[in-house]
């Protein structure tokens, strides 16, 4: 009788551990998102001999991008940038909250994550009849490429919004020493969607270690 | 004056129910029926008053979503760097990298076809914009919401039909679209100066969505557990040989139950045979252990957990719709956004039906391997009912709880 009442509680103690993971698990897969966004990005590391001190992005947003949510349409030029009240309007409402994501941009000091300060020269154009957004991320202290492993990533967690790179992606701006360079790579360490999307990411390397 | 009493509970209340088969229903199976008829009234109207005071009258909501499906409330969150990441195998996440590639192709149709549409340029942009629509809603569903979770416990947990499974997936779906027309086109028409709040109303429906399955979670959980539920009789499986049922009703009538003689194949016909024909002292629907209601009751509960389900499920719309939506009225061609949107539901309603079947599969399985082993398939049936009414609850209670306690933001799906 009691190996019975044994067995019988051994079983739903596992049905119930298997519920309770279940549960967390679904509880968790609610956090995914699938891409209801689409950004083609480019990111210029800024800094000059084998020291990165910021990220110049920018952003290309595909047509379905619901501009409309920011500001009134009409208020759109055919191409160029956007006069101050919308670029204002757009920091707000469509850029502001992203600080709480590193704006998406995913730095790793031997396989630190580092913080970026406050974003500067936040512009916001229409280029090819798409949105643009422009802006430089600094880090909060500059990073020597030659002494350090440096991986530069974009991506979504959430995965609500999928970047794609657009050409060479990442690169490093002439100011810096012509041996250092970066290398694309998929960021195995970081899957997202579920261990779904292997995110691009480069090495950035300089002098013999290229 | 006890006779009059028990016509006019009988004339507000359920008619369905375990009264139904009875010709002369006892006060208490009125008072029951009454009581079972006001609460599934009730659970309607609490959902529908849920939906319209989420869409319209709550004041201003704390927190704010933006086109990133991200809230305003800050916080830097930088992640350190997981050392087990857990990866899909190849195979599958090429697939589905495949298929997020071409949505993004899709996408950019769709918004071009959305900017000929507005300029009159090509005559067949609204065939494009379906098309593009449809095919973006079979994909778009693979991802996570839309519903299939819902639709996947109840099916797995309920004896129902093929067809069940094709109205819930495209009533889930369609309401889904509208949920995400009725809202843009309020937004469009009356409360314009606030389209910017739109993703945040939008987000705040998923608490919505969550309590409306909680309620309907809640209600089937009551129906089973109390026996009111029902579900289709299989003929197929209670009635397999017909010419053989008459063969045993003749010697049933002639020696009585205990007296057939042994013939091959009878016993499974028998023990096959609903309780009511084994026990014929009970009278049909109202045997001990059955749970099923007469099939034109039986009909009337499902059409109705199949509503309130789809309706809990679709309460909450799906932000690409939106964004189509969005971008037609920005243009002014908000009819083809609507076209747009209904293509879109088709498309997420094919999606969801497989993984509604799939569930179906299961559900059959489970039942047709308790037959194998001798089990009672009624008790197993019910067991898995009580087991998918639970986890809704359990689920949805659990999402509801972390929206209201504020753990979890509101998202967009």
């Amino acid at each position: 009788m009691k190996r019975i009442k044994h067995a019988t509680t051994c079983w739903l103690t596992r049905r119930a551990r298997s519920a309770v993971i279940l549960l967390a698990q679904l509880g968790c897969g609610c956090a995914w998102a699938h891409p209801h966004v689409w950004v083609d990005y480019t990111d210029v590391l800024q800094g000059s001999g084998t020291q990165i001190q910021a990220v110049q992005e920018k952003w290309v947003f595909a047509k379905s991008f619901p501009v409309s949510i920011v500001i009134d349409m009409t208020h759109l030029p055919r191409s160029g940038p956007l006069d101050a009240t919308s670029t204002a309007a757009f920091k707000t409402q469509a850029f502001n909250s992203l600080k709480s994501a590193d704006y998406f941009t995913h730095i790793y000091v031997d396989g630190k994550p580092i913080r970026f300060g406050e974003p500067q020269q936040f512009a916001v154009a229409i280029e090819n009849r798409k949105l643009v957004y422009t802006f430089l991320l600094p880090l909060v202290a500059p990073v020597d490429i030659s002494h350090h492993a440096v991986e530069l990533g974009m991506w979504d967690e959430t995965f609500f919004v999928d970047y794609e790179p657009a050409g060479e992606a990442i690169s490093l701006a002439p100011s810096m020493l012509s041996t250092c360079g970066a290398q694309p790579f998929k960021d195995q360490l970081h899957p997202i969607f579920g261990g779904a999307v292997f995110p691009l990411a480069a090495r950035l390397t300089c002098g013999a270690s290229k | 004056m006890k006779k009059r009493l028990r016509l006019l509970l009988l004339g507000f209340g359920y008619r369905g129910g375990r009264m139904s088969g009875r010709k002369t229903p006892g006060m208490g199976a009125c008072i029951s029926g009454y009581i079972s008829g006001y609460i599934s009234r009730y659970i309607s109207g609490c959902m529908l008053a849920c939906c319209v005071t989420c869409m319209l009258a709550l004041p201003p909501a704390a927190h704010a979503t933006d086109v990133f499906g991200r809230g305003d409330d800050g916080g830097a969150a930088v992640q350190e760097a997981p050392t087990h990441a857990w990866a899909m195998p190849q195979p599958l996440r090429e697939l589905l990298v495949t298929g997020i590639r071409i949505q993004g192709v899709l996408n950019e149709k769709l918004a071009d076809a959305l900017e000929d549409v507005r300029d009159g340029s090509k005559p067949w942009a609204r065939w494009i914009i379906i098309l593009a629509a449809f095919a973006y809603g079979i994909l778009h569903a693979l991802g996570p919401g839309h519903g299939k979770l819902g639709v996947a416990a109840y099916l797995a947990s309920h004896r129902a039909r093929v067809a069940h499974a094709a109205w819930l997936s495209a009533w889930a779906a369609l309401a889904q679209a509208l949920s995400a027309i009725f809202l843009v086109l309020a937004f469009g028409q009356f409360f314009h100066s606030e389209l910017n709040t739109v993703l945040t109303r939008a987000a705040d429906l998923e608490l919505a969505s969550y309590i409306a399955l909680f309620a309907v979670g809640s209600w089937t959980l009551w129906s089973v557990a109390t026996r009111r539920d029902c579900c289709d009789i299989s003929a197929r499986m209670q009635w397999p040989d017909a010419a053989r049922s008459r063969e045993l009703d003749a010697d049933v009538a002639a020696n009585g139950d205990d007296g057939a003689e042994p013939r091959p194949g009878i016993y499974l016909a028998h023990a096959m045979r609903p309780a009511a024909v084994r026990l014929p002292q009970r009278p049909v629907g109202r045997s001990a252990r059955s749970s099923a209601l007469p099939q034109p009751s039986g009909r009337i509960w499902i059409a109705r957990q199949i509503f309130f389900t789809g309706l809990a499920l679709g309460i909450r719309p799906c932000a690409g719709a939106l964004f189509v939506l969005l971008s037609a009225l920005a243009y002014g061609v908000f009819l083809t956004g609507v076209l747009a949107a209904l293509a879109m539901a088709v498309g997420v309603a094919l999606t969801v039906l497989l993984i509604a079947l799939a569930s179906l599969g299961v559900n059959r399985a489970l039942t047709s391997r308790a037959q194998r082993r001798g089990q009672s398939v009624e008790r197993v049936r019910r067991v898995l009912a009580l087991s998918g009414a639970v986890f809704i609850v359990g689920f949805a209670g659990l999402q509801s709880f972390l929206l209201l306690a504020g753990m979890v933001a509101p998202s967009l799906s």
